[in-house]
């Protein structure tokens, strides 16, 4: 039951411009003093003018709080005010974004394996800023000069810019050291807590994954050396999945060890099933490996033939390497992968012309495509027949009920809001990645070229 | 200096005028025509407002056809005529610079087969182009025109 909340936050959506991918329906009870409330889904902790494992050292923190989420996710930082000062957005544990509610602005995150974010761009898609730093998250250093949205950077977790130590739910940990501020510690009494006697380093309390800190990630500041604890990046997914292996000992009070070698008090999947998943994705990728070595062996022998077939299959050969060599330029751009994974995932169709015809139309959900017709911007720049490609794709792969809406409504620059946001989001991006010219419209003239990645 | 300006002021409003005018000469002979049943019939070219292009459909692309364009052919009557008449009656005309997404495009030829004047309409009846100018109408009313001129099984 919740009792006559100070301030409460319903469903905190990412609509209209710049949005989102995820939206994230957030019930959040908040009473000053910072009690533990229940939406009915997600527990919320109020972590109220303390960090955990640094309170006895740095004392009470000026009057912040943070709301968690179930899986231990920052969702949102408040000050002394309890006013907002920024929201995370999560798929799973993987950072996709922020939102400033100050300047109303929302800032997508592009993290890389770890989960470190690396880059980060605006609702429109144009670039903010980006991060460098070493292996232990050591000399991190900001390549621009743009806003930081939020202080998750090495592996998600949050640095605190007063003392520069990376917050994880246990400790704290230093970058510059590769070391954690305190041994691990267990809620129940252990010889020596995550530690696997047959792995000496786990026996070092302080080291960070073992001292491999490129393929491992701590998710939430116990780590052990026999029971490795590491978030691996699913195929073709931007979900993340807890896999552990080996013994454990003692009992987890947040959430990240499960089953046989540790109590799961977060009411997550229990281990089992994610071993159980494991093992069968792993005979998937086996079985998958073995299917992709028989069709490359098919494709093969198909080659051979269409090599003695007519010029009727010539020409299919031709388009669809026409249809290749675009892909493949166009997978240089991060935008455009993004588009292109949803294009292929959504039973679109390609149909290659010569009349200077790229369009898409929506109710056969077929792009059409002339891979020598190139174009001259407004501005003297030139684009890839490829870029035409991509466009195309891009509004194909948009959400379809905002599409209606967008492609009827006017914009004095670019025509329509769905051209906007095609430009602006993906076409602008990639262009610059891929060395082309960006437009401020929707003109330009085209012209032939002989390839459908020449200028 | 000043007196440079002004006649460049001058100059330009003159040209503006000039523009004006001979838009609305243009579409004086273009009702004229549509009054003495000059016209024999207008070809419909349609593409469709949800599909998407990658630079602005112009009256050149819209004629020579993308795969989703159509073309419609319908005779000229009394009933069309006045539908035409009242609407230039009611609508003003301006230049612009604005470069239109081309929707719609009636072409209207007269007895020998000669096409001799053509409008043009975004999807929204709010920029065109009229005989080779981009213009601003001064309403929304030329899409409700082409569908009374065309019927409900043209979208």
């Amino acid at each position: 039951m919740i009792s006559a909340p100070s301030l409460v936050f319903e469903n905190w959506e990412f609509a209209g411009h710049g949005s989102l991918p995820f939206v994230r329906p957030a019930f959040v009870y908040l009473r000053r003093g910072g009690s533990l409330d229940r939406d009915g889904r997600h527990a919320v902790r109020v972590q109220r003018g303390r960090r955990a494992g640094l309170e006895g050292q740095r004392g009470r923190r000026a009057a912040d709080a943070y709301l968690h989420d179930g899986d231990g996710n920052q969702i949102a930082e408040l000050n002394a005010a309890l006013v907002v000062q920024h929201v995370n957005v999560y798929s799973g544990k993987h950072l996709v974004g922020t939102w400033n509610p100050a300047s109303g602005t929302v800032y997508y995150a592009y993290s890389d394996w770890l989960g470190t974010k690396r880059y980060e761009a605006d609702g429109g898609g144009n670039y903010v800023n980006s991060w460098a730093s070493l292996p232990f998250g050591d000399n991190q250093t900001a390549l621009g000069a743009g806003v930081d949205a939020t202080e998750h950077h090495f592996t998600g977790q949050e640095r605190d810019a007063e003392s520069g130590l990376d917050h994880f739910a246990a400790r704290y940990y230093q970058s510059q050291t590769g070391r954690w501020l305190l041994p691990d510690w267990s809620a129940t009494p252990v010889p020596v807590p995550y530690a696997a006697f047959t792995n000496p380093q786990s026996l070092n309390l302080y080291t960070y994954v073992g001292n491999n800190p490129v393929n491992a990630v701590d998710v939430d500041g116990h780590v052990e050396g026999g029971g490795v604890s590491t978030y691996t990046a699913q195929q073709g997914s931007a979900l993340w999945q807890c896999v552990h292996t080996g013994p454990a000992f003692g009992a987890d009070t947040d959430g990240c060890d499960f089953g046989a070698w540790g109590v799961d008090d977060s009411g997550l999947q229990p281990q089992a099933e994610d071993a159980t998943q494991a093992a069968q994705d792993q005979t998937a990728d086996q079985k998958n490996s073995d299917a992709k070595a028989e069709q490359a062996e098919q494709q093969g022998q198909a080659q051979q033939q269409r090599q003695n077939a007519g010029p009727a299959q010539s020409a299919a050969q031709q388009q669809n390497g026409d249809i290749q060599a675009a892909r493949q330029y166009l997978s240089g751009s991060p935008e455009m992968q993004t588009v292109m994974k949803a294009f292929d995932s959504g039973h679109f169709h390609i149909k290659i012309n010569h009349d200077n015809d790229d369009s898409y139309n929506p109710r056969t959900r077929t792009v059409n495509w002339d891979p020598h017709s190139a174009l001259r911007t407004t501005t003297g720049g030139h684009q890839t027949p490829a870029m035409g490609l991509g466009h195309e794709m891009a509004h194909g792969t948009g959400n379809r009920h905002q599409f209606a809406i967008d492609k009827i409504t006017p914009d004095s620059r670019y025509g329509n809001k769905e051209e906007r946001r095609v430009i602006r989001n993906y076409e602008n991006p990639a262009a610059r990645e891929l060395g082309e010219s960006p437009r401020y419209n929707h003109n330009g003239t085209t012209y032939h070229v002989d390839c459908p990645t020449c200028q | 200096m000043k007196r440079m300006l002004k006649l460049t002021f001058v100059a330009l409003m003159l040209q503006l005028a000039y523009s004006q005018s001979a838009m609305k000469d243009e579409l004086a002979s273009f009702e004229n025509s549509l009054r003495e049943d000059a016209i024999s019939s207008i070809v419909v070219l349609r593409m469709p407002d949800d599909v998407t292009t990658r630079i602005d459909v112009t009256p050149q692309v819209l004629r020579k056809g993308l795969s989703s364009t159509r073309k419609y052919k319908i005779e000229m009557n009394q009933v069309r005529s006045k539908l035409l008449i009242r609407w230039i009656q009611q609508t003003t005309f301006t230049r612009t610079k604005r470069s239109p997404d081309l929707r719609w495009g009636l072409l209207f030829v007269d007895h020998n087969g000669k096409e001799i004047a053509s409008i043009f309409s975004d999807r929204f009846g709010q920029v065109g182009n009229v005989d080779g100018h981009n213009i601003e109408f001064s309403n929304t009313h030329l899409i409700d025109t082409i569908h009374e001129l065309v019927g409900s099984q043209v979208h």
